[in-house]
């Protein structure tokens, strides 16, 4: 009843047009016409990078500028019924056009560039960021202190007051212009520079149409009244505008560039020729793959092989060769030695990680200390710690030969001497190593929560039932951290289906093709040999990979979690 | 009484025996972790010290933990250790003796005919001090000349395995005292004696100190940005009820799945567009969205207690101010943990940085650019590399240290990286 009274009302009850409502319909016919205009034009533009990039990424652009124009036009109809939704479009419209307006003034002011200048600055004035962790300790001091004393509350105001005020001198002497003699004629100096941007008559347009889009923002949301705005409609304006950051960097950098992927692995770009649809090409090139009997006594495959194809690699069967062929042999390549990788890190890096966590798990005094140890190498960088692996391989001064020299000598065997680096049959075995090192101690930590959530009585009933550790493991914690288990398999390797920087810093220098994983290729083929839109196919067919194994463990973790409860 | 004596005797030795069973299990897992723990961080200890060692020294085998020197006279005369009858002497050169020629002679017996240095059994004399008999033994293919040598008053005749010109030593303190010996064989002395002047060096190497301040900028404008977009975007997922939200959600969770490979060609086409190649503000605006993130503060939010916020709410308060004021403060250990996942990732990501500067451009370069520039350009210094190595892992190691209860429980109670 109520709500069939309410919906008459708002229907009979004619709410009169609010003063600022023929400024803001003139405002917004203005938009709609001008992006209009705007959308037709992007259509006829000729920038170079775009050139390349394809006429539809240009009609995309068009199309989503005519949407624009077309919630502009359609605002002023709603605005002239004193439609609340009329509001929220005109608000969204304002939005939008204010936020494109303060991006273009940052490009016209050079904020972009900015921080490049900022750093220089930063650099030229290093000795003054000192006062930062200085001022952090002494507030660190402070709040060592166990009660809230007069002492307390002044060293935590001179600690920040330490930072904040080294932390205002570093930024103002970073800003000023390095040519300057000194700080107040470089910040002058940079102050001019900037006016000087903004008073060009792109400075000044961007600050109008800033102001305007503002200001149209500022009189709807203030017009809550004279719209009829309901409590949820209220609720949706807020939540759209708190996402509205985040919004935006989603669609520009994010959606946006998966959209455009999407479409260039259906087209032979290369950044240096124009991109043409070729369809399903680029995927048939890379899976093309034929599997051809070699008669006997002849060795040379290229007779056997289609056409447009090349030896990928020749296995027997009985007496008989076969040759496989590949249109793409790279690509083989670099998914097997990805799939290789990856079947060599899941038990160097899951095995070695529940060991670790079923020690940390007896509840020892010390066991947070061994655990922060243990997960240090995973929060260094990848081609900081390839690097110092570089030289623990060496097959003449590194430890890893050494040690290994050492252990022979004890059983009284010649020492071993692999050339980790430079031998092909071991270089994935080098990368393998390093990186379980790596994620030993991430592994461990998330076996570690698995296994603290195992009941502790269960182990003391097959304690009394007279069961051994052995069995109590095999029959207890095995099956109730499975989830844990299952989980770290495939975080694991969907990690490993990625692996670049491993590999590029620890083994470019080699020549073969040992060192290929599907992303290293997708980088030679993208940013070497510039075939972007094959690369970018390449891009796709590992999210493919990636995307079965997150469906599996969809799958079966939910058979997993009933196994736990 | 008597029983109930020895029945309580009995107990006191089996707690006994219990709490020796309970400590020797504990110090054998504290064995067992101090091991695993030391061969964890054996590559960064090794890391440290080779920062700290003399390009020469690096090359030292077998390889030596300690950075060492070799020490040298007040005039720079680097001093040997030569053994002289059991006692060690610190000698140096004598640069005015000419090299003197000795025999090393042995018995046939002892003699390795294929290599007569590895022989056994060998006695050194001066050359001009033995008597050449003319005769020559042939063992195998090489002829082996007979000298009689007079050793300890007696003379033998013995084959002479090899000859060499040894320079002549004496002792700093002592001069009288003298001994020949070939240079290179000698042992020096050596003393531990870290190059921390390398620290220095390496800074202005590929222009290091730059990348230092640019990563440090990138990676606090990454993280500040993070948080702030996904705080706001957190808190309307998890308490603003608004049309398009679920659906807006699930996206968002679906491009948790999605890896950034998948965007790269677009993204540098974008950059081009822009104009941003080379420049920092690629490697900031583009990183500001997560949705992880953003995913991780909702999950944060929903476990708020609503009556905190609804007072405020009541009284007035905005959705920004009861974000500011309540949530917020009450969100810490929240932010900490997304604080310290996005400066690790900022400041280790190596991909993108890779792809969209330029390597000759070492005024906008990061850190681990620099390490894979210096990887190349000081092959023949590992100190200097391993030296900027260090610079590049600590920052990062610091901050894990400080923040590592966060950090850990956040990463155990979510299992995402």
């Amino acid at each position: 009843m109520a709500a069939t009274s309410q919906v008459r009302t708002s229907l009979t009850v004619k709410r009169p047009l609010p003063t600022v409502g023929l400024p803001l319909i003139v405002w917004h016919l203005v938009v709609g016409v001008a992006a209009l205009f705007g959308a037709y034009n992007i259509t006829q533009l000729q920038i170079d990078a775009l050139e390349k990039t394809n006429y539809v990424i240009q009609y995309f652009g068009a199309a989503l500028t005519f949407i624009y124009a077309l919630c502009s036009l359609v605002a002023v109809l709603l605005i002239l019924q004193v439609n609340s939704n009329g509001r929220l479009i005109s608000m969204a419209v304002n939005v939008i056009g204010f936020s494109l307006a303060l991006a273009y003034l940052g490009q016209i002011l050079g904020v972009y560039e900015g921080f490049d200048y900022l750093s220089g600055g930063l650099a030229r004035n290093i000795l003054l960021m000192l006062g930062i962790p200085l001022g952090y300790a002494v507030v660190w001091i402070a709040w060592r202190m166990h009660e809230p004393s007069s002492t307390r509350a002044l060293l935590e105001k001179v600690g920040l007051g330490i930072m904040g005020i080294s932390l205002m001198l570093l930024l103002l002497a970073s800003l000023a212009t390095p040519e300057a003699d000194n700080v107040i004629s470089g910040l002058v100096g940079a102050v001019l520079n900037l006016l000087g941007k903004w008073l060009s008559l792109n400075g000044l347009l961007a600050t109008a149409l800033a102001a305007l889009f503002g200001a149209g923002c500022y009189v709807m949301v203030r017009e809550a009244q004279a719209f009829g705005e309901t409590t949820s409609q209220r609720e949706s304006w807020q939540g759209w505008l708190f996402l509205l950051p985040n919004l935006l960097n989603f669609s520009i950098f994010f959606a946006g560039p998966l959209l455009l992927s999407f479409y260039l692995s259906f087209t032979d770009f290369s950044a240096l020729s124009n991109a043409n649809f070729i369809g399903l090409r680029n995927y048939s090139a890379m899976f093309t793959l034929s599997i051809n009997p070699l008669p006997a006594g002849v060795t040379d495959a290229t007779t056997v092989i289609p056409t447009l194809q090349t030896e990928f690699t020749r296995f027997a069967l009985g007496n008989q060769t076969y040759v496989v062929g590949a249109r793409d042999p790279l690509f083989w390549t670099s998914v097997g030695n990805t799939f290789r990788y990856c079947i060599l890190l899941l038990p160097l890096s899951i095995i070695p990680a529940l060991a670790l966590a079923i020690l940390l798990n007896s509840k020892i005094p010390g066991m947070k200390f061994f655990r922060a140890v243990f997960f240090l190498p995973s929060v260094a960088a990848v081609v900081g710690v390839a690097l110092i692996w570089k030289w623990l391989y060496d097959p003449v001064i590194g430890y890893i030969n050494y040690a290994l020299g050492t252990v022979a000598s004890w059983f009284g065997i010649a020492p071993p001497e692999p050339q980790w680096l430079t031998d092909t049959n071991l270089l994935l075995l080098s990368v393998v190593i390093m990186a379980s090192w790596q994620v030993i101690g991430f592994n461990t930590v998330i076996f570690l929560a698995g296994l603290q959530g195992v009941p502790k009585e269960l182990h003391e009933a097959a304690t009394v039932d007279g069961a051994n550790g052995w069995r109590r493991f095999l029959n207890i914690t095995l099956p109730l951290i499975a989830p844990t288990t299952f989980f770290i398999v495939v975080t694991t390797l969907i990690s490993g289906l990625q692996a670049f920087s491993e590999f590029f810093s620890l083994i470019q220098e080699n020549p073969t093709n040992a060192k290929l994983t599907t992303v290293y290729y997708l980088y030679q083929r993208g940013f070497e040999r510039f075939d972007m839109g094959y690369a970018s196919a390449t891009a796709w067919v590992l999210f493919g990979m990636i995307f079965i194994v997150t469906l599996i463990q969809f799958r079966l973790s939910g058979r997993a979690d009933a196994y736990s409860d | 009484m008597a029983v109930t004596k020895v029945q309580s005797t009995a107990i006191r030795d089996e707690r006994q025996q219990q709490l020796i069973w309970l400590w020797l299990q504990r110090g054998i897992i504290y064995v067992l972790l101090t091991l695993c723990a030391l061969l964890m961080l054996f590559p960064f200890l090794y890391m440290f010290m080779t920062s700290l060692k003399t390009a020469d020294d690096v090359f030292h085998s077998p390889p030596r933990l300690f950075p060492y020197t070799p020490e040298t006279t007040a005039e720079g005369q680097t001093i040997y250790l030569i053994d002289i009858d059991g006692v060690e002497h610190r000698m140096i050169q004598d640069e005015s003796a000419d090299p003197a020629t000795f025999g090393f002679f042995t018995t046939q017996d002892n003699i390795n005919a294929a290599d007569p240095e590895q022989s056994t059994g060998i006695i050194r004399v001066l050359l001009d001090e033995a008597t050449d008999t003319g005769q020559t033994i042939t063992l195998g293919s090489t002829d082996f000349a007979v000298y009689q040598v007079t050793v300890d008053g007696q003379t033998q005749e013995l084959l002479l395995a090899y000859r060499r010109g040894l320079r002549r030593f004496v002792d700093i303190s002592d001069p009288t005292i003298s001994a020949y010996s070939a240079p290179r064989n000698t042992p020096l002395s050596e003393f531990v004696n870290p190059q921390w002047q390398n620290y220095q060096s390496v800074l202005n190497l590929r222009n290091l100190n730059r990348a230092l301040v640019n990563t440090t900028l990138v990676t606090v404008m990454v993280t500040a940005g993070q948080v702030t977009t996904s705080l706001l975007g957190g808190y309307a997922f998890s308490r603003i009820r608004f049309r398009g939200r679920n659906a807006l959600f699930m996206v968002y969770l679906g491009t948790i799945m999605i890896p950034f490979v998948v965007l790269i060609i677009p993204l540098y086409q974008l950059m081009v567009v822009l104009n941003w190649q080379n420049k920092l503000v690629a490697l900031i605006l583009p990183w500001i969205f997560t949705a992880y993130g953003t995913f991780l503060m909702r999950q944060f939010f929903i476990t708020i207690p609503k009556d905190l916020e609804e007072a405020a709410f009541l009284d007035g308060t905005s959705r920004f101010g009861i974000l500011w004021h309540i949530f917020i403060p009450l969100s810490g250990p929240a932010i900490a943990t997304q604080t310290i996942i996005t400066f690790l990732y900022a400041w280790n990501s190596f991909l993108w940085p890779l792809i969209i500067i330029n390597p000759g451009n070492l005024s906008s370069h990061v850190v681990t650019l620099a390490l894979n520039q210096l990887r190349n350009a000081a092959a023949s210094e590992p100190n200097l590399v391993l030296t900027g190595a260090a610079i590049a892992v600590l920052p990062p190691m610091i901050v894990f240290i400080l923040a590592q209860r966060y950090f850990i429980e956040g990463i155990a109670s979510t299992g995402l990286k």
